[in-house]
């Protein structure tokens, strides 16, 4: 009679003892793995996969669109508004230029990045972005939206990918100044795209003042939004939104300007 | 069948939805396969991670969390007279 030996052999490799839940661990832990042994390849993995959420979210936005007029009007003055904010964040960025003539540095050529992630989905502030060391992307570059208004620091590079953290990100924080009589403050990020800080309450800081950080001269970053009224307090916090909207942004203008310097964060 | 297409759903949605999604599907996943949030932490984490400013890892923390209170509800179930 012929036996069957091993009948049970790779039992505990068959694909029956192996649960979905063991097989996404794997998974996940071989992408870290990955991540970290080869993080340009990993992005040069991952990059269609932002391509083709990016395309989603058009797509979605177009058959929502298609529904509805007001949808579409709502839309074009959505556009129309991040113009207009974009146009006046250049306008305020060229006045102050003009005023500070320290701040006329002849060096304003950057490397341009599109933007790979951005939040919502990538969820710590940051900002993946398509240009790395082989494009001239250097650790401590500031990163610049439309308009000119800076909205990060470089904080990772690999050779064709880097990281922009936001100056929003909780635990960053940036010198600044605010209002017209350009009262200086130290911004801190908050997490979810919103900055905040503390000045006195005899600076008279009212909402709706520009907040500026440092660049090439004087640059602005923000509008106060809010601002947080305690009575037994001496000063008030000021709850600052990027003059940018994060959500939406496709590019970035990435310059060497010191910002690492300024910027009192421990970035890597 | 289903728990792995949630399961890939999970993954999915880490890549293409907002990290809102991403964690509502994991939390139902959680139902059915229990290292699935652990996974999709460490996986977001793997994507959007930057240790700045002494910034902790919360989507693998939240993830092993999760993971934890469903091995945790699943051995209560498994003990009560209420089975799976």
């Amino acid at each position: 009679m012929k036996r069957t030996f091993l009948a049970k052999r790779n039992a505990i490799f068959s694909p029956a003892n192996i649960s979905w839940g063991n097989a996404a661990l794997a998974a996940a832990v071989f992408l870290l793995l990955l991540r970290l042994l080869a993080p340009n390849l990993f992005w040069k993995i991952f990059t269609p996969a932002f391509r083709a959420s990016d395309a989603l979210a058009e797509a979605s936005h177009a058959i929502f669109v298609s529904f509805s007029d007001t949808t579409k009007l709502a839309l074009r003055n959505e556009e129309l508004a991040n113009e207009n904010a974009a146009l006046a964040n250049e306008n305020q960025a060229l006045t102050k230029k003009v005023e500070n003539i320290s701040g006329l540095v002849p060096d304003v050529d950057g490397v341009t990045a599109g933007v790979v992630a951005r939040p919502p989905l990538s969820p710590y502030d940051t900002l993946v972005l398509s240009a790395g060391s082989g494009d001239g992307v250097v650790l401590g570059m500031e990163a610049f939206g439309a308009g000119n208004v800076p909205i990060g620091i470089i904080s990772s590079v690999s050779s064709d990918f880097s990281r922009a953290t936001l100056f929003s990100a909780p635990g960053v924080t940036v010198n600044g100044w605010v209002g017209k009589n350009n009262l200086p403050l130290v911004i801190k990020g908050a997490g979810g795209g919103t900055m905040s800080a503390s000045v006195a309450r005899s600076a008279n800081i009212v909402v709706g003042d520009t907040v500026f950080a440092p660049g090439p001269g004087m640059l602005p970053i923000g509008r106060v939004v809010r601002v947080d009224n305690d009575p037994s307090s001496t000063s008030v916090t000021l709850r600052i939104t990027p003059a940018l909207n994060l959500f939406s942004i496709a590019w970035v203008s990435l310059r060497d300007t010191g910002a690492l310097l300024s910027a009192t964060s421990t970035l890597p | 069948m289903m728990r792995g297409t949630l399961t890939i759903l999970t993954f999915v949605s880490t890549v293409l939805f907002p990290w809102s999604l991403t964690a509502l599907l994991a939390l139902v996943a959680s139902a059915f396969e229990p290292l699935v949030p652990l996974a999709i932490g460490i996986f977001a984490d793997t994507l959007y991670y930057a240790p700045f400013s002494g910034a902790l890892p919360v989507f693998s923390l939240y993830g092993a969390l999760a993971t934890t209170l469903a091995f945790f509800v699943r051995s209560r179930l498994k003990t009560s007279i209420i089975r799976e």
